[in-house]
């Protein structure tokens, strides 16, 4: 019996950090964030292509499968931001949390990744890339700009 | 079956209408006042519909009194004040009834409009001439104007202002209502007459065929339209078909004569059955070829349709209130079930029409593949050569067809001018247009400079440029087959974003430039970062070729670079129209779908910095901004 298994067994709740259920919650948030778009991206596929019926169910599948992201996100929240994990107390937390991320992707990530597309001959995505960086540093912008007023 | 008191029944209560009318008309604003029209007339349609009526008129006077006229049986006499006094009192809700099936709103009928009216009048002829006054839904007593031969039915109101306050009556939700309806009723003609008197009037003698033939115009693919009809379980299916060589659809649908704005069953019925019986028609004819797994997509079958649905049927659910989209599940089974079955007879009576609708949809279908494989292989070859020529002098070949009618900003004299209103060379310059496309960009500085020579890739281009330009050379912007230092000015309009690498055909402008020579180049660009994203799928969508998503700034960075120096922008924008802009070969249909979904779903956050509109029509124009950017060489 190790510690944790131990503690659980007292009734005292172990710390999730570092656990593999914590690691699964994380792998978990992303598969059904990424699902409930890959939902709600194929209802709209769905209804052009005249399938109604069929892009309903879709729809309530995006739905239902974003209520499951959220709750994976109940537990995870705990434990910070999933990514920098920035403390997440609040939405004066949130927001700071919210504004860190989208700048570690806006200038790391997807300029990295934008100069990879480039040298590999994907001179539109690359272009894609960028375009989005830039949103996101917008977007970083702006949540810094309403946690001001915030204070 | 007959119209008379036995049909009627009685229920209740006038104050409750006049102390809660939102429950009856939904409002008391200008949509319950709307409804009050509607619900006349409804009763007129319905006569229409049973096969005694063949005029609607609808009066509106500068006062604002409201006059419907009908020349239908007109109202049984001895029902016509418990018709204006009681709550659910009309035939319609009779199941056995005398209508088969209505499209009267809510039912609520004559009693509302006379409860919420501060007079009513209602004259009719059958057999006898009676008239009856209402103050506030309170009846006066019936005169009998004597014998009559006429027959029909006159309802004058006055919107209660006690109800309706000041509320404007929407005349031309009226006029777009008759409009509609008269494509149902062929032998009805259908009147307006406006609060100045001005008349309009409707009648489409050829009913729903008549329409869409009207509507496809002449871009048809086949000269008479397909003419569907068919019954099933209870729900009876008419629906007129034509195929234009257009890229949009229309699809008009319609329940029990109220137009179902958002389709619903019906529409997918309708939808499933024509990608069943062209895919059927398609495999049988042996055009689809099996090597390429080939298969036609609902979507490629109705590019260029135009159509109208049109159902009668009992108790039609729908998703809401306001009834414009069917719910009715075996609405769905039915429609699909009469117009594969129709379509499928239609499409063996008529081999040569059949030939040219599907031909079209493999048409689609195949450019749809072709697009893909367009830019999946410009994409490779980038890797080496940063350019595939040979797709390039393909679509832009294929454009050159009609290459001004294809978009607006194309020919804007605005747009053209701020290019040439940037040049600072001498009288005799020697100018250079590069990718000059039909050489409009080139041909805007004529009257400011010496000579202006064009390059393109491609040969139709080159032939439209001959006639604009002193000369024209065929060649590409990557190694340009000019002399270093051969000319003084450069210019070039909403090509870079098509160009990978597009830091290499910028170096080249800068060598074929004299020192102190001038690059001026226009281009479209988003409004900034937050636009940018959601400007590029759009782009991307219409346009397979779009490499570059450039921001204004990153182009004033890449003039920098090059080594060009006292960098000037001039910002102006244009209203695109979306609709024409994506009706090109080289936008799929799917493609056009999902642009249009991006501009129905754009982002709050997009839509306060990226100006566009959609009409009541559902056109989409869009407020582009355009960038015209001017550096110099170092002299």
């Amino acid at each position: 019996m190790d510690d944790r298994t131990r503690e659980a067994a007292k009734g005292r709740l172990p710390d999730l950090r570092g656990t593999r259920t914590h690691e699964c919650l994380g792998r978990f948030f992303s598969n059904d964030a990424r699902a409930a778009v890959l939902y709600a991206y194929f209802a709209r596929i769905a209804e052009i292509e005249g399938f109604h019926e069929v892009a309903g169910t879709l729809r309530e599948l995006a739905e239902g499968t974003e209520l499951f992201a959220e709750g994976h996100l109940d537990f995870l929240k705990k434990t910070g931001h999933p990514v920098t994990g920035h403390v997440l107390r609040g939405t004066a937390d949130n927001l700071a949390a919210l504004r860190d991320a989208a700048r570690v992707e806006a200038i790391d990530d997807l300029q990295d990744a934008a100069r990879t597309a480039h040298a590999e001959g994907f001179p539109d995505i690359a272009s894609w890339f960028e375009s989005v960086a830039a949103a996101k540093a917008a977007h970083a912008d702006r949540c810094e700009g309403v946690a001001k007023e915030l204070e | 079956m007959n119209y008379d008191a036995s049909s009627i029944r009685f229920l209740s209560a006038l104050e409750h209408v006049r102390l809660r009318p939102a429950m009856y008309i939904g409002g008391t604003g200008p949509a319950g006042l709307l409804h009050l029209v509607f619900e006349v007339v409804q009763n007129s349609l319905d006569e229409a519909l049973a096969g005694h009526c063949t005029r609607i008129r609808v009066e509106i006077d500068a006062s604002g009194d409201i006059s419907v006229l009908d020349d239908g049986r007109g109202i049984p006499l001895e029902s016509l004040e418990s018709l204006m006094t009681t709550l659910h009192s009309g035939g319609k809700f009779d199941t056995a009834g005398a209508y088969e099936v209505t499209g009267g709103l809510h039912g609520v009928g004559l009693f509302c409009v006379n409860a919420l009216s501060s007079e009513l009048e209602v004259e009719v002829r059958r057999g006898r001439h009676v008239r009856q006054r209402f103050q506030r839904g309170v009846p006066e007593a019936q005169e009998d104007l004597g014998v009559t031969e006429w027959h029909g039915t006159i309802v004058r109101w006055r919107p209660d202002p006690e109800i309706f306050g000041a509320v404007e009556l929407d005349v031309d939700a009226i006029a777009q209502r008759l409009e509609e309806w008269s494509i149902l009723l062929p032998a009805v003609r259908l009147e307006l007459s406006r609060p100045d008197g001005e008349e309009q009037a409707w009648q489409e003698e050829g009913g729903i065929g008549g329409f869409v033939t009207r509507l496809a115009g002449p871009k048809r693919i086949h000269r008479e339209p397909v003419l569907l009809s068919g019954e099933h379980e209870g729900v009876h299916i008419s629906a007129a078909l034509m195929w234009t060589r257009t890229y949009r659809e229309v699809l008009r649908s319609y329940v029990n004569t109220v137009r179902t704005r958002h389709g619903g069953t019906h529409e997918a019925g309708l939808q499933a059955a024509l990608t069943h019986s062209v895919d059927r028609y398609a495999r049988r004819a042996g055009l689809l070829s099996e090597d390429l797994d080939e298969a036609i997509a609902g979507h490629d079958v109705r590019e260029g349709m135009v159509a109208v649905l049109v159902l009668s049927m009992r108790n039609p659910e729908y998703e809401s209130q306001t009834k414009t989209m069917l719910s009715s599940r075996h609405a769905q089974a039915a429609v699909q079930g009469v117009v594969e079955k129709e379509l499928d007879a239609w499409f063996t009576a008529n081999p040569d029409e059949a030939a040219a609708i599907v031909g079209k949809a493999l048409e689609a279908s195949r450019a749809r593949a072709a697009a893909r494989r367009a830019s999946e292989r410009a994409r490779y070859q980038a890797v080496d050569t940063s350019l595939s020529k040979d797709i390039y002098r393909k679509q832009f070949g294929i454009r050159s067809k009609n290459w001004h009618e294809s978009c607006v900003w194309l020919t804007d004299e605005s747009l053209l001018s701020a290019h040439a209103e940037m040049c600072k060379m001498p009288e005799d310059a020697r100018v250079l247009d590069i990718c000059c496309g039909s050489g409009v960009v080139g041909a805007s500085f004529r009257d400011r400079v010496g000579h202006i020579e064009g390059l393109d890739l491609t040969p139709e281009m080159i032939a439209m440029a001959e006639t604009r330009l002193d000369h024209v050379t065929k060649g590409d912007v990557y190694e340009m087959p000019f002399e270093s230092d051969s000319f003084d000015l450069v210019c070039n309009r909403e090509v870079l974003h098509l160009l990978p690498r597009p830091e290499r055909p910028v170096a080249q402008v800068f060598r074929v430039l004299r020192p102190g020579g001038q690059f001026i180049f226009g281009q479209l660009v988003p409004y900034g970062p937050i636009d940018a994203p959601w400007f590029f799928r759009i782009v991307k969508k219409k346009q397979p070729l779009f490499f570059n998503n450039f921001l204004a700034e990153d182009l004033v960075k890449l003039l920098e670079d090059a080594g060009f120096v006292d960098i000037e922008t001039r910002e102006l924008t244009v209203w695109e129209d979306i609709d024409t802009w994506i009706e090109t070969h080289e936008t799929a249909s799917l493609q056009r779908h999902e642009i249009r979904r991006l501009y129905h779903e754009a982002p709050a956050e997009v839509r306060r910095v990226h100006p566009f509109e959609i009409t009541p029509s559902g056109r989409i124009l869009d407020q582009w901004r355009w960038v015209v950017f001017s550096g110099m060489k170092p002299g």
